[in-house]
């Protein structure tokens, strides 16, 4: 795990334990901390605005000291957000979406140095570039 | 603070669409011209690869805005050509019921289908437009197909704003909303941005603009460059056109909200909502052309709703199926055999951006009764298609997402009811104007964006003809 820039040592324990709840591994994907995803959480956090890297930055803290059970137990609450009025159902949707968000954006950006995770869900969307890899007339009307 | 010495004939805040469109209509008449825009200017060979740089680079907050209870998301382009550099370049022109509803609204005489005729020739003659060889649509889109056949309901080819998307390659469209890598896509970062270049416009990019004043001679723009200096630019007049929250947020954060009761109201955002249904054999839903039909029945317009045949790239329906863990990888993994279709509810039901401490925001916007059931009429619609060809589950997405933001600064003849004039000046001001969605007076439930061309043509001419008696 290299150290990121927005996020201290206990925070990226913090992500590490909470994104292995959200993405365990099975038999063929890889787990999230497995998956080389903690390398690149900067690419992600560097963009967002600062009340959401701190929202962030604090859950993380706390789950660093949560057992998983537990943690668990915070996402399955967090998504009952129906179950729960006004600001208490909202924070439940920001915890679900900035976890989540956080995770699986970087676990399904196949990010590790092989791709693997891609192949195995069958994404192989591409775009075939030929020579300087644009239209002749790109700006023009047919 | 450093002050720039050039006083331009225009400044522009914000080239997306509008921008565009602007920026070059006015430069290449002669107006010395500036664009300020906040995100970076990429092109094809510089577009992000995967989805987390996507995220990061071409939108605002990261990837995802939310709304005051964070039951929406918001996606808001950030990045020279904005929304046209990620969206699915969907052109359509509004209908008689989307104008009738913005007249009555607004007062404006030229909401009609026939005023505004000659503004969409004018927007459809400088882009080029295709429908989708039927050879080439995937299974996505003959899921749909074959759904509205089953059920009886009318559909229709899209028609799209790309050059050459050489499907016989084997193209993927769907890696297009991270920005076109062979410049099919006809975003105004490849029809209009170079030729406004070409005529002399300034272009700079990670510049965010954060106030805005107007005096007797003209206006003046402060903001911050990416690097966090500090400038102010002068100009004759300013054409806001960054978006229904940038530019609400930019008149909010300037004071005009005294002079102008309307300011920041009348949100709207055609909430979509994206059903999955799971197939026994594969789908693969992000070949070839990603959208390539949609609803066209008079029933759904009715019941104020539209279905649309779309997809997404992983990580963002990973966020649509709800749960996490085992059970959320199986589905996951099955992820070549889903099919999606989204509703797009015409939200009636206005929403409000404020601003908040410290430079923050919200915009506070729910679902009244009336626009939760258009929703709930549309899901059922999408159920009917999923079912009525053989889906063995239907996955229903966990949050809405919203991409086409409208109003803050509705267009209206009165200014106590609306920001902006026929004339597409912000009320009570003379050197300021906007012409982009964020003028729409109401959802139209139909994509905006050759009607944010049309509009801006036809206010770059208003621009000109000002300029030339002043």
């Amino acid at each position: 795990m290299s150290p990121a820039k927005n996020l201290n040592p206990t925070q990226m324990r913090g992500l590490a334990k909470a994104g292995d709840v959200v993405i365990p591994g099975d038999e063929v994907l890889p787990s999230f901390s497995a998956s080389g995803s903690l390398d690149h959480v900067d690419r992600m956090l560097d963009h967002m605005s600062d009340s959401d890297r701190s929202g962030v930055q604090i859950l993380l803290t706390v789950f660093r000291f949560l057992p998983r059970f537990v943690i668990a137990a915070i996402l399955h609450v967090a998504q009952r957000d129906h179950v729960f009025p006004g600001i208490l159902g909202a924070g439940c949707r920001m915890i679900n979406i900035g976890i989540k968000g956080v995770v699986m954006t970087l676990y399904y950006s196949d990010l590790g140095p092989q791709p693997r995770i891609l192949p195995a869900i069958g994404y192989d969307a591409k775009v075939v570039t030929t020579g300087d890899g644009g239209s002749a007339n790109p700006g023009g009307v047919a | 603070m450093s002050s720039n010495s050039t006083t331009y004939d225009a400044i522009i805040v914000g080239v997306g669409t509008s921008g565009g469109f602007l920026a070059k209509s006015l430069s290449e008449a002669g107006l010395r011209c500036l664009a300020l825009e906040a995100g970076r200017h990429l092109d094809r060979h510089t577009y992000p690869r995967s989805e987390v740089d996507a995220n990061a680079l071409l939108y605002w907050g990261g990837g995802i805005e939310l709304n005051h209870d964070a039951r929406i998301g918001l996606l808001r382009a950030r990045v020279v050509g904005g929304g046209s550099i990620v969206n699915q370049a969907l052109m359509d022109r509004f209908d008689d019921d989307a104008f009738d509803s913005w007249r009555e609204t607004s007062g404006v005489g030229f909401f009609s289908t026939d005023a505004m005729a000659p503004w969409y020739e004018k927007a459809e003659s400088s882009i080029c437009l295709q429908e989708i060889p039927a050879e080439y649509r995937n299974r996505n889109a003959e899921i749909f197909r074959e759904g509205f056949d089953n059920n009886g309901y009318e559909w229709a080819p899209l028609r799209r704003a790309q050059r050459d998307c050489r499907y016989q390659d084997g193209n993927d469209c769907i890696a297009c909303l991270w920005g076109c890598r062979i410049d099919s896509k006809q975003s105004t970062n490849v029809t209009m941005v170079p030729k406004a270049l070409a005529a002399g416009l300034d272009l700079i990019p990670e510049f965010e603009a954060s106030t805005v004043a107007e005096s007797a001679d003209g206006v003046t723009v402060t903001g911050k460059h990416g690097d966090g200096r500090e400038e102010t630019f002068q100009g004759r007049r300013l054409i806001l056109a960054s978006g229904a929250i940038g530019n609400s947020k930019l008149l909010l954060r300037s004071g005009f909200a005294a002079k102008l009761p309307a300011l920041g109201n009348n949100f709207f955002s055609h909430p979509q909502y994206m059903e999955l249904g799971l197939y026994e054999e594969p789908v693969d839903a992000h070949r070839g052309p990603m959208q390539s039909l949609k609803s066209a029945d008079a029933g759904f317009r009715r019941s104020g709703f539209k279905l649309e045949n779309v997809y997404a790239p992983p990580a963002a329906v990973a966020m649509l199926v709800p749960g996490f863990g085992r059970a959320h990888l199986r589905h996951m993994r099955q992820l070549s055999h889903f099919a999606c279709i989204e509703v797009c509810v015409r939200d009636t039901n206005p929403g409000r951006i404020r601003m908040g401490r410290g430079g923050s925001f919200s915009v506070e916007k729910s679902l009244n009764a009336e626009d939760q059931a258009r929703r709930d009429r549309g899901l059922a619609a999408i159920h009917n298609i999923f079912l009525s060809t053989g889906a063995k589950e239907i996955i229903s997405g966990s949050i809405a997402i919203s991409l086409h933001l409208m109003g803050g600064c509705n267009m209206g003849v009165d200014p106590q009811r609306s920001v902006v004039s026929p004339e597409f000046h912000v009320h009570g001001t003379r050197h300021i104007y906007t012409a982009d969605s964020s003028v729409f007076p109401n959802a139209p439930g139909i994509n905006p964006a050759l009607t944010i061309m049309a509009l801006s043509i036809r206010a770059s001419e208003q621009i000109l003809a000002e300029a030339k008696s002043a």
